[in-house]
């Protein structure tokens, strides 16, 4: 299981918040999440009691390709389980509903 | 008024004459001819001031000679003075503003297109005409098409005249936003701003956000701040070094001020409200207004390097209402730059047909393809990047952001309601009751957000809400105002001892 430590970006506790799409596509490469997908490996996603806050543009940069390959939000957990704060579980959360909300609505909604 | 009554009021002494001119000589030409007593007044005096003239001694054997040549003096004279009043006082000229040159602006140039051409360095302009403004309901919040307007004609202000006042007549500042934009104007304007009025609240919020300095301004009235707690203005511009692959593994600059925010927000309640502070909630709802917006600035603002700069300040003052004090929030944002509809025109497939399609169904009605574009990009799923588009992620940020303003700024009290106000290019959604909140279909439907009764793309949007200004500004400007009323503050604060306050409560 490959341990994915977003402690990493924080510059030593410089930040308590990870955002910004384009931060999130750079984490993505970094930790390899594209080769994790496709292969059977999982993950474990740890992210620090100090965080306080995963903001959605970099959950959609970081996870939204892998939560979209997933399928559904139990699959995703499945491959990528979140040691983190409850509010931080409830960003998650938001994060992946938002990867898998059917976007061609939005004119029809 | 009569010319006896008029004749009446004329000053005697040489002292009270000078200052009774000097009354009309400050007001710019044509200002005083308008308003019937006060040409009055200076007929009266320019015909006592002649037959002053006249009284010289004329006798002698070339009396007929001179009287005519005193008259011929006393006419002359008087002719002069007449003139020199209808002229005005010659403006003495502020060293920085005889040296300026025409400096190319884009926020300026977007403010007054032809500056341009008419832009002229300032001792070739007419040394008497001034200018003096009047900034009322200076508020991109409420007043969106009066402050665009009052910030053209200090643009026009700035390339014609030789000298201007403003006056920021408002009681209170209820929007730092037009602030934050004049301070982005203000170095690349001519220096030929000198003076005005300013009330003793304004001037304290300005000194408290760190604009004095920018603006230029002296203020006599902020010395006690104790009653505006400021978060000082902060600017992003990209950097021209070489950018390392690398740079967006390092913190960015948007997260340390999303965290420098929040410790700033726990200093004020705990002042302000008898130690309380953010909740890890609060804190994430505060945190995400501040970083998606941001966010959205240094990726849609400048279209080629998708590295654009903002400016980002906000306040809170304690107002009182009735009997009770509410502590009201203000943010503001500004990108120069591309504007949204600009930015959404180089997106992907999807969501550059999903624009189309919606300015093709309201074309036609009282607003532009681009501000309808504008407000197509409020809703979940919209981005203006080709990639993301393509991918499926991204374009949740604002949809975010309005929810996290209605949790913040929950209230029971409607005139503290949320309000947000978005001004990109020429367009302008006024967001607030009852249009505040994006709703869903269902459980994995996108938010929306089309400001019309029954939420529904298929109609058009409200125009009292959404609408196109006059007047462009080059690039987007977000004003919010929030209230924090203590009676909801428990869901997204806590107390830091709750011991110590069980004490006090007893």
């Amino acid at each position: 299981m490959k341990k994915i430590q977003l402690e990493q970006l924080t510059g030593d506790g410089e930040v308590r918040n990870l955002s910004g799409h384009q931060r999130g596509l750079s984490a993505r490469a970094k930790f390899g999440l594209d080769e994790i997908d496709r292969s059977s490996e999982t993950a474990v996603v740890i992210v620090p009691e100090t965080i306080y806050l995963l903001s959605s543009s970099f959950f959609q940069g970081m996870f939204a390709a892998s939560v979209k390959r997933a399928g559904t939000r139990d699959s995703f957990l499945a491959k990528y389980q979140f040691e983190a704060p409850d509010d931080v579980l409830q960003q998650v959360d938001r994060g992946i509903r938002a990867s898998l909300m059917r976007r061609e609505d939005v004119i029809a909604a | 008024m009569s010319p006896s009554v008029a004749a009446s009021m004329i000053p005697n002494s040489f002292k009270s004459i000078k200052v009774f001119l000097d009354r009309f000589r400050g007001a710019s030409p044509g200002q005083w001819s308008d308003d019937a007593e006060t040409s009055a007044l200076i007929r009266a005096y320019v015909r006592r001031y002649r037959r002053r003239l006249m009284r010289g001694a004329t006798s002698g054997r070339f009396q007929r000679t001179a009287k005519l040549a005193l008259r011929r003096f006393a006419r002359r004279k008087a002719t002069e003075l007449l003139n020199s009043i209808k002229r005005g006082r010659r403006i003495a000229l502020d060293r920085d503003a005889l040296i300026a040159r025409y400096h190319r602006s884009e926020l300026l140039d977007g403010l007054y297109p032809p500056r341009a051409q008419r832009w002229r360095i300032v001792p070739r302009r007419n040394r008497y005409q001034t200018g003096e403004l009047s900034l009322k309901d200076f508020s991109f919040i409420d007043y969106p098409q009066k402050t665009m307007d009052a910030l053209s004609q200090i643009a026009i202000l700035e390339c014609e005249v030789v000298a201007a006042k403003l006056n920021f007549d408002d009681p209170y500042c209820s929007d730092i936003g037009p602030y934050l934009v004049l301070s982005e104007m203000w170095n690349e304007m001519a220096h030929i701003f000198q003076g005005g009025r300013m009330s003793i609240p304004i001037q304290k919020v300005v000194e408290a956000v760190g604009l004095r300095k920018p603006l230029g301004m002296r203020l006599g009235g902020a010395d006690d701040l104790s009653d505006v707690w400021a978060f000082p203005m902060r600017r992003r511009r990209p950097t021209l070094a070489a950018k390392s692959p690398d740079r967006y593994l390092q913190p960015q600059p948007h997260e340390k001020l999303a965290d420098e925010f929040c410790d700033h927000i726990d200093g004020w309640l705990a002042r302000a409200a008898q130690d309380l502070c953010l909740t890890r909630e609060g804190k994430s709802k505060v945190a995400s207004i501040i970083v998606e917006l941001l966010d959205n600035a240094v990726r849609h603002s400048d279209l080629i390097s998708r590295d654009g700069s903002w400016t980002v300040t906000g306040f809170m003052a304690r107002r009182k209402d009735g009997d009770s004090h509410v502590f009201r929030c203000h943010l503001s944002f500004i990108s120069v730059g591309a504007s949204i509809a600009e930015s959404l025109a180089t997106s992907g497939p999807r969501s550059g047909g999903i624009v189309r399609e919606y300015c093709e169904r309201h074309r036609g009605g009282p607003q532009s393809d681009d501000t309808l574009a504008t407000l197509v990009a409020l809703q979940d799923g919209i981005t203006g990047v080709p990639d993301a588009d393509k991918a499926g992620r991204g374009g949740v940020g604002l949809q975010d952001v309005l929810e996290f303003i209605n949790a913040l700024g929950a209230t029971e009290v409607a005139a503290w309601a949320p309000k947000l106000t978005i001004v990109s290019g020429s367009s302008c959604i006024r967001l607030r009751e009852p249009y505040l909140l994006g709703k869903r279909e269902a459980d994995d439907a996108p938010r929306v957000l089309w400001c019309n009764a029954t939420n529904d793309a298929a109609l058009p949007p409200d125009p009292a809400f959404v609408f196109d200004l006059e007047g462009r500004l080059p690039g987007t400007v977000v004003s919010m105002s929030f209230a924090i009323d203590m009676d909801h503050l428990k869901a997204t604060v806590r107390e830091k001892d709750p011991a110590r306050a069980a004490n006090r409560r007893r």
